[in-house]
Order: structure tokens, then C-alpha cells, then sequence
């Protein structure tokens, strides 16, 4: 969940996310190193007085800082190509959703039940109750259940939107005509908030996404009372 | 004058560069296998029909719910009559979509 003045990427609620989160911080210490390095050779330079006025040419300097470049970008480059396979790993959902965006609300269809489905809107803010999360909230959230593998199925009605949660490290299109499919693995309960990502009118940062993460007893429950419903 | 060791490598190269390369990217892969005992070993739960059944849910079978088959029923989704609205942002008043998700707010409230 977001705050006021946050910086870093959100607590993560998938093993995926938290690899993310590895990386970023992995990624993030090699740029402060040369960072800081180039700072200080920079600084240092400034305040010396050194001269040589017949400098024509040195060739290991050349060497060095042509190969050490080439070795910082393998020592990035290895752990995000690792991640980029994992993120793509082949598994078995057990769950199916299906998210469909349209102007300017998200629906939802639980395809592995029967008439299962309904639509999500924003609640606005002057309806919103004193503990609700401004432009956050929704009147149905999508509930799914923990340590179970869910697939998400996401396309657009009208024009293109794109389905997020942060905390899980998702992110798809939602493209009138075509089917994106992400897939996640939630490790706690609660609720994750994500909102529309790609510009589709006026509204497109009033339509949210809140995933509520429970027990698969307290799902199978739930699909109960919606399909009777 | 550089020492060079029975290999052929300066000193700053065996005691320096060489470990610290291959801790770098030989620690990447072997953590990779402590990472692998998570994923292997994972507190993974399936909802299955049976567990469906039990609680009088009708569940469909894995097979039958593939990208095809849902790609089928999207793709006779009318996406190219859909009406441009102006839509109204939601602190203007007094239009028809505003007055929608007024009612939507009321039916919540209503219902909690």
C-alpha cells in the first residue's frame, strides 16, 4: 500500500515481486558505486594540480576503463536475465480470472466458475466512508485466494487500458481484441490496490483495482454467496 | 617489477580481480539454488473441483477453461461501437454518469 511520501517500490505479496525487489536493490548498489566513484575522481581532479602539458596517449588506462565498464554490465546484466526467465516460467493455475476494462470501470469473470461475474467501480470521493482510501476504493473487489497460482486473463472492450498491482509485480495491457495473460502467486492475505495504466479519457485515473487475498475456504465461500447471488 | 605466479597471472589479478569476479556472478548461481529450495518446496495450495464440490460449488475442469476458449468469447465483444463519452469528472455535478455512481455508493452503503 502506498503512503504519503513514499519512495521505494511497495511491500511485495508474490515471490516474483520480491525477486523484482532483489534486483532493483542489486541494481540500484552497483549505480551508487559508480556513482560515487566518478564523483570522487571528478572531485579530486578539481582540486589538484597536475599538469602535463605532452600527454598524448595511455594505453592500460584505455584498457581498464573500457573492460571494467563491460564487467559492471555482466554483473547486472546475469541476475536480470535470471529473473526475466523466472518471471516466465511455465506453471499450473488453478485459478482463472478474466478482466475486461472498459470506460471507466474494470469487470471480472471467474472463468473456472459458473456466472460468476461483475463489474468494478471506483467509489467516489464524496461517498467514500471516513477509513476508505480515496480514488483506491472500489464497490467489489476481485477476492482470490492465497498460495494458490492464479492466471489472469486481461483484454479491453473499447479502448486500451492496462491492469496493475504493484504489490504483485504485474502488469498487462488490456487491448480491444487481443488476450494478455499474467500470472501470480499471492503469499499473504489482504489488499492489494492498483490503478488503470495506460491513458483511456477522461476518467482513466478513476478507475482502480483492489484484489483482496484470502484463505481458499473463505474463497470458495465467497464464490458461493456470488453465484447465488 | 610485477610478480607473476607459476600461472602466468599478476598478483593483483589472483588475489584481487579473480575472487571478487567469481563471488560476483559464482554467488548469483549458487544462491540461485537456495532460491530454487523456496520455489521446490513452496506451501502451494490448489483449488480443486473436488474441494469445490464439497462446499456445492460447480467447478469446471482445468482443461476446459484454456486461452482459446477465452479468447473465443472475447473476441465476440463489439469493440468498435462503443460511444465516446465526455465522461464527467467526479467532482463535476449534475450529470448522468455522476448520477450512476452516486446510486452505486448509496446501493454499497446500503448494503454494509
Amino acid at each position: 500500500m502506498p503512503t504519503w511520501g513514499h519512495l521505494g517500490l511497495q511491500d511485495s505479496a508474490s515471490p516474483l515481486m520480491e525477486q523484482l525487489i532483489f534486483f532493483h536493490d542489486h541494481a540500484m548498489v552497483v549505480l551508487i558505486l559508480i556513482t560515487t566513484l566518478v564523483g570522487y575522481m571528478m572531485s579530486t581532479l578539481f582540486f589538484n594540480t597536475f599538469t602535463n602539458r605532452f600527454l598524448l596517449e595511455g594505453q592500460t588506462i584505455e584498457i581498464v576503463w573500457t573492460v571494467l565498464p563491460a564487467l559492471i554490465l555482466i554483473f547486472i546484466a546475469l541476475p536480470s536475465l535470471r529473473l526475466l526467465y523466472l518471471l516466465d516460467e511455465v506453471n499450473n493455475p488453478s485459478v482463472t480470472l478474466k478482466t475486461i476494462g472498459h470506460q471507466w470501470y474494470w469487470s471480472y469473470e471467474y472463468s473456472d466458475f459458473l456466472q460468476v461475474e461483475f463489474d468494478s467501480y471506483m467509489i467516489p470521493s464524496n461517498e467514500l466512508p471516513e477509513d476508505g482510501f480515496r480514488l483506491l476504493d472500489v464497490d467489489n473487489r476481485t477476492v482470490l485466494p492465497m498460495n494458490t497460482q492464479i492466471r489472469v486473463l486481461i483484454s479491453a472492450a473499447d479502448v486500451i487500458h492496462s491492469w496493475t498491482v504493484p504489490a504483485l509485480g504485474v502488469k498487462a495491457d488490456a487491448i480491444p481484441g487481443r488476450l494478455n495473460q499474467v500470472s501470480f502467486l499471492m503469499n499473504r492475505p489482504g489488499l492489494f490496490y492498483g490503478q488503470c495504466s495506460e491513458i483511456c479519457g477522461a476518467n482513466h485515473s478513476f478507475m482502480p483495482i483492489v484484489i483482496e487475498s484470502v484463505s481458499v475456504n473463505s474463497f470458495l465461500n465467497w464464490i458461493s454467496s456470488s453465484s447465488e447471488a | 617489477m610485477k610478480y607473476v605466479n607459476s600461472c602466468g597471472l599478476s598478483e593483483s589479478v589472483r588475489c584481487d580481480l579473480a575472487p571478487l569476479s567469481s563471488c560476483c556472478v559464482g554467488g548469483s548461481f549458487g544462491l540461485r539454488e537456495f532460491a530454487q529450495i523456496r520455489y521446490d518446496f513452496r506451501n502451494r495450495k490448489n483449488v480443486s473441483k473436488e474441494d469445490a464440490e464439497k462446499m456445492g460449488i460447480k467447478m469446471k475442469d482445468q482443461d476446459e477453461v484454456t486461452l482459446e476458449s477465452e479468447y473465443q468469447k472475447i473476441e465476440k465483444i463489439d469493440t468498435t461501437n462503443w460511444e465516446n463519452v465526455r465522461g464527467p469528472r467526479p467532482w463535476e455535478e449534475g450529470n448522468q454518469l455522476y448520477k450512476e455512481a452516486e446510486e452505486r455508493a448509496k446501493k454499497i452503503a446500503g448494503r454494509d
